[in-house]
């Protein structure tokens, strides 16, 4: 078995096995930290063995279905591998960070879930092989969200399945037609990406076949008009899976949109661009702006994702080295941020028992290090210098510059949105007098230091020293601008 | 030492500094304040005696030093360096922005005495002139930038310092959103910058080489777009708005932030780029004119103001618009003279006014603080007073009559006026601050401020007084020693002697006559008391106000706009009502569905009826 | 002569099937279903003799014996049922609809 496939099955075996083994919950968090950090460790060292002079590594090809020839292939290459670090790091964390406020078994076995889900549809190079585990990520979800959620868990765990499902469902008939024009003009079925690519469509037929792809993917952004799920699950939802969510599944779809939709279908995704350019655009002041009046701060912070993630979106449209470059460490500078604000909510959840932004305040006098981290997170998030975030968004509006100047302007407002509601919300959260829920505040006990502590640090090194980073996308991100090229120039 | 070591040590002795004493403020709740003024100190003295050290070789022996650390990015074309370079211009500005950050640190070990936040305040302190430090040597704009959002986030970090009250950080928010709307502007210039010159590298001789291929529009959009990224920093009209506000930090931030340093970051910018805008003339008047109107406009609020370091906000803003004045004319250098005076003697007004704030109690309010008693502040007050109004010999006689020269020979008459009102105004408000301090029969007296603020504040007034020497013009027997270090792509404006002689003695005459008119009118009498506070001057023409009308409240109706119209009614609610209506359906359909199973029989009945029905209408034909 | 045996056969299902659906006692509606299979048998074995097939007959002779289990387990229900509600009206059995959601 080789390291990706152990990134991929080390957390659903250990899951399937807390699920048949009745453990003891303090076993159960062991089999859990054991589980995740060996998949850090495998993760670490696949970046260390990455390398930086070519785009798809570490392929893993077996048979599987073979009459109609699908394939468990997996590979990872420059943008991919971003995800699965921020994967294989932000679990053990989380766990780290917020072990003392869940005993539930079923919390742990459904993350560890979660994350083998993410990891087999950031590797799969075959369709049949992500839609398998596109669809076992959301599941854990479900549970999650019903089990452990606040509020109308039920009501808004229904909806975000029925949201999610509807939105694979017209991807799984977009899989399959390809696969079945694949039978026609080829002879034999196939579902590998690479094979896939090359059937001809119609315009129409190419037309419907990436717009059932896009809805998965604009579902699970969530662009504009399909974020009302959004807000509502994120403030639902239990403090890991909201984690999960907009750190890594969100991505996820812009990921897939790049993965997929650009080496299937490039030259529809060309022509469209500029409406998902715009549509991004909108979404990122639209979800901006909406979260200045929010009050819960799960929910503003949904809106802020949501907002950058519209940005990221463009910045894949852009179709430019830049702009991919840019994304893809957005994705990765995003979420650690989003990680660690999360994180620092769930953590001042558990002391004052409140989400609303007014009934805080003055966490600064008696809480520094909660309120440095805070800060600092919130920061980032704006994506103040010396952070990664600064780093891709100068790539990504440098990106959109090159596309057209108006666009660049758009997306240069990128510096402000945030900081509308960001700013607000620290002074109100951390500064001004103490009152009544706050003035017992107590400050970072050494795990939660433990957890945010590389973050922090993750984020700076990022943000100073790009380049190093920057290095493993790079031939990925060439090789994808010359086949663009290719496909302009024919 | 070798001078890539020097310059890259002078870069980090600030950031070192910050960082140690950060981390001794976390690790160590009671670290003795001997420990954090010694780290403090020793960061920026080292700095300011490597500034003098480099400057003095870029003076006289035209060194350029330059330091190359690491790369930032490269991908493709986009390779970003960060890379040092002191060559004139950056040298002029580390020669007064690292010793008056010195002095400031100085008086601040002695203003922040046995502060709660001592070695916070100082951990801030340096990474500022660290960023500053930054924005100054940067080679290329990029890096710049990083400077520039640096000094922009350490000024929200000091302005909201008091964080205790709310107010401060509301404005250390509003300092850091308004900047960022500059900022917005510097980065899509920068953008647009780096994507018309060609390739070979984004440091600044490569683009200043490259300047002529872009396309006229693309430079003037990208030579606007600086000044809003300069209007922001530097607060002029429209981006103002934050720096009165700013005035809610501690003082000796006010002294070094929004007075000797970060404020004249715009001018810098706009002074570095110069090949640009003289390429761009059209953008180059509009700066002159909005540097104009800033300069009267808070010339104008100024006088009427009550609060101490307001007054002098406005004062630095209205200096600041005679500083890019002068930049628009083309004369750059004369900017950057009066930049540099203006460090000195306006950081000595704040530190004089922090002294008085400290000695009587924290109370800022003129009408509160008439008649104090109060000898050496009030001398040094008094001479920075005179040096902002440009009386002779102090150093801004020297740098603002070269402004006024410059604006008079470059035949934009309506500039010159706006100069000429906005400095009588500024010897208006000075005069009645200073009067009304000093001059009243009502006494106040007060403890002596400690040494650590005095001493610096010494040295500030001396430099007041003799700063202008280093730029004397030729009509007092100097040649410009400043200018042609600088050798920046000035326009040299030469007017005949008489005529500057005339120019000079008219506006001392008539900046004497309106002293000594304020003097009739504030010295001794209870005007200030009396005089009218209301109507448009006194509530700043009521801009706060009206930003807040259009920005911030529309912004906030939008959003519920957005967030309660559109998200939850316009797609939300028809989305639920889509599965509702899936559920209505499915009530509807459920009531054949009742249970009983004869229902069920008959059902089956009907369907087997009808089928074969189908079948005999299809079959028909063949049975 | 099939014509007649299907005709008769066919009379017996109809019967069978009105009684299924009309009557509301339980052993009227399962001796309805008797009808039923008796009709299907009678028209198999018809069939089977006019095809000259016994493969037919074979199956008839299975669905007796099936029948005759099934009356015994009817009883059984029947028993089961009147226990229940003290009553063989077939409309009161209808926990199987929709009333009973939530």
């Amino acid at each position: 078995m080789s390291v990706l496939s152990a990134i991929i099955f080390i957390p659903i075996f250990a899951a399937i096995f807390l699920f048949f083994v009745n453990l003891h919950i303090t076993l159960v968090k062991i089999v859990y930290m054991l589980a995740t950090l060996t998949v850090a460790y495998l993760a670490v060292r696949l970046y260390i063995d990455f390398d930086a002079s070519s785009s798809m590594q570490f392929i893993e090809q077996h048979a599987w279905i073979t009459q109609y020839g699908i394939k468990y292939h997996v590979g990872v290459d420059g943008v991919s591998l971003g995800i699965v670090m921020m994967n294989a790091l932000l679990m053990p964390l989380v766990a780290i960070a917020l072990y003392k406020q869940r005993d539930k078994r079923g919390y742990w076995i459904n993350l560890l879930f979660v994350q083998g889900g993410i990891m087999g549809a950031v590797l799969a190079l075959d369709l049949m092989l992500f839609y398998l585990f596109w669809e076992l990520m959301l599941l854990p979800i479900f549970f999650m969200i019903g089990l452990f959620g606040y509020g109308k868990s039920n009501f808004i765990s229904m909806k975000f399945n029925m949201y999610t499902i509807f939105g694979s469902l017209m991807m799984l008939i977009s899989i399959l037609y390809m696969a079945v024009e694949h039978k026609e003009q080829f002879g034999f079925y196939s579902f590998a990406l690479d094979e896939l690519k090359n059937i001809t469509l119609t315009t129409s037929e190419s037309l419907l076949v990436f717009s059932g792809f896009m809805i998965a993917f604009g579902i699970k952004i969530p662009i504009f008009p399909f974020h009302t799920w959004l807000s509502d699950t994120y403030r639902s939802a239990p403090m890991g899976i909201v984690i999960v969510m907009s750190a890594l599944m969100a991505k996820l779809g812009t990921y897939a949109i790049w993965r997929f939709l650009f080496t299937l279908l490039n030259e529809t995704s060309q022509e469209l661009a500029p409406y998902f350019i715009w549509l991004g655009l909108f979404g990122l002041i639209y979800f901006g702006i909406s979260a200045i009046s929010q009050t819960h701060l799960k929910r503003m912070f949904a809106l802020s994702s949501a907002s950058h993630l519209s940005l990221i979106v463009v910045g894949f449209y852009i179709y430019s080295n830049y702009g991919l470059i840019g994304s893809s460490y957005f994705i990765v500078a995003h979420a650690l941020s989003s990680a660690a604000m999360f994180l620092m909510v769930a953590m001042m959840y558990e002391r004052v028992q409140t989400y609303t932004i007014e009934s805080l305040g003055g966490i600064a006098k008696v809480a520094p290090l909660f309120a440095l981290f805070f800060a600092f997170f919130a920061l980032s998030i704006v994506g103040v210098p010396l952070t990664a975030g600064f780093v891709a968004e100068v790539l990504i509006i440098l990106g959109a510059f090159e596309y057209n100047t108006a666009i660049g302007f758009f997306a240069a407002t990128s510096l402000l949105i945030p900081m509308l509601f960001m700013f607000k919300t620290i002074s109100k959260v951390l500064y001004g007098e103490t009152n009544e829920k706050t003035k017992n505040f107590q400050d970072l006990r050494a795990h939660e230091l433990l957890a945010v502590i590389p973050l922090a640090l993750l984020i700076l090194a990022m943000g100073i020293f790009p380049n190093y980073f920057i290095k493993k996308i790079e031939p990925t991100a060439k090789a994808f601008v010359d086949k663009k090229e290719a496909v302009y120039y024919e | 030492m070798s001078d890539n070591l020097l310059l890259t040590l002078f870069l980090l002795s600030p950031f070192l500094s910050a960082a140690l004493i950060f981390l001794i403020n976390l690790l160590f709740k009671n670290a003795k304040q001997s420990v954090y003024t010694f780290l403090a100190l020793s960061g920026s003295g080292i700095s300011a005696i490597l500034a003098l050290y480099i400057s003095y070789h870029s003076y006289f022996e035209k060194q350029i030093f330059s330091s190359h650390l690491f790369t930032w990015l490269n991908i493709g074309d986009f390779t970003i360096e960060v890379a040092l370079k002191a060559d004139a211009l950056s040298s002029f500005m580390i020669l007064f922005v690292a010793p008056v950050s010195f002095l400031i640190h100085i008086y601040a070990t002695g203003y922040m005495n046995r502060d709660a936040s001592y070695g916070r305040f100082f951990a801030y302190f340096n990474l500022f002139i660290f960023f500053m430090f930054l924005l100054v040597l940067a080679d290329n704009p990029i890096i710049m930038f990083i400077g520039w959002e640096g000094v922009g986030l350490t000024s929200y970090a000091l302005i909201g310092f008091y964080f205790g009250d709310i107010q401060n950080t509301y404005a250390g928010n509003k300092a850091f959103i308004v900047n960022r709307v500059g900022d917005f502007g510097f980065l899509s210039a920068l953008m647009l910058l780096f994507l018309s010159i060609p390739s070979g590298g984004f440091g600044f001789s490569n683009i200043f080489l490259n300047l002529a291929e872009i396309e006229p529009f693309t430079l003037s959009l990208i030579a606007f777009l600086l000044f809003v990224g300069a209007m922001g920093k530097s607060a002029q009209i429209p981006l103002f708005v934050w720096l009165p506000d700013a005035m809610a930090g501690p003082t000796p931030v006010s002294a070094l932030i929004h007075a000797a340093t970060m404020v004249t970051a715009g001018v810098y910018m706009v002074a570095r780029f110069a090949p640009l805008y003289n390429m761009a003339p059209e953008v180059s008047l509009f700066i002159a004119y909005i540097g104009g109107i800033s300069a009267l406009f808070a010339a104008l609020i100024a006088t009427k103001q009550y609060d101490i370091k307001k007054i002098l906000a406005y004062s630095t803003m209205s200096q600041l618009g005679f500083m890019f004045m002068a930049l628009g004319v083309g004369a750059y250098s004369t900017a950057l003279f009066h930049m540099f005076t203006h460090a000195f003697f306006k950081g000595l007004l704040f530190m004089a006014a922090g002294a008085i704030i400290v000695a009587f109690h924290h109370k800022q309010d003129i009408r509160d603080l008439r008649g104090i008693k109060f000898p050496k502040i009030f001398v040094m007050m008094a001479v920075a007073s005179l040096t902002i109004t440009a009386i002779p010999p102090f150093s801004a006689f020297f740098s603002k009559d070269a402004i006024m020269g410059a604006l008079y020979a470059s035949g934009h008459i309506e500039l010159f006026a706006m100069a000429f009102i906005s400095s009588l105004l500024t010897a208006f408000y000075m005069s009645r601050m200073m009067f009304v301090l000093f001059f009243s029969k009502s006494e106040q007296a007060a403890k002596e401020s400690p040494k650590s603020m005095f001493y610096p504040m010494m040295l500030l007034t001396l430099l007041s007084v003799f700063a202008g020497l280093l730029n004397m013009p030729e009509l007092f027997g100097g040649n410009l020693n400043f200018s042609h270090w600088l050798n920046l792509a000035d326009k040299f404006y030469t007017i005949p002697h008489a005529k500057e002689w005339a120019l000079m003695s008219v506006n001392t005459f008539f900046i004497a006559l309106v002293i000594y008119n304020t003097y009739k009118k504030y010295a001794y009498t209870n005007e200030i008391i009396v005089e009218k506070n209301y109507g448009w001057v006194t509530n700043k023409f009521y801009i706060d106000e009206f930003y807040n009308k259009t920005v911030v409240v529309l912004l906030h109706k939008f959003s519920i706009f957005f967030d309660k119209k559109i998200s939850n009614f316009l797609i939300d609610e028809k989305i639920n009502l889509t599965a509702l209506a899936y559920l209505k359906l499915g009530k509807i359909v459920s009531i054949a569905e009742n249970g009983n199973v004869r229902f069920y029989a008959l059902y089956m009945l009907i369907g087997v009826v009808s089928g074969f029905v189908y079948l005999y209408l299809l079959l028909g034909s063949v049975l | 002569m099939l014509k007649s045996y299907m005709i008769l056969s066919i009379l017996l299902f109809s019967i069978g099937v009105v009684g299924l659906i009309s009557r509301r006692n339980i052993i009227v509606i399962y001796m309805s279903i008797e009808l039923l299979l008796n009709a299907v048998n009678l028209s198999l074995i018809a069939i089977s003799a006019d095809l000259a097939d016994s493969s037919a007959q074979v199956i008839s002779l299975v669905i007796i014996a099936i029948a005759a289990s099934e009356a015994a387990l009817f009883m059984s229900l029947f028993v089961v049922l009147f226990r229940n509600r003290a009553s063989l009206d077939a409309n009161l059995f209808d926990m199987l609809g929709n009333k009973n959601e939530r």
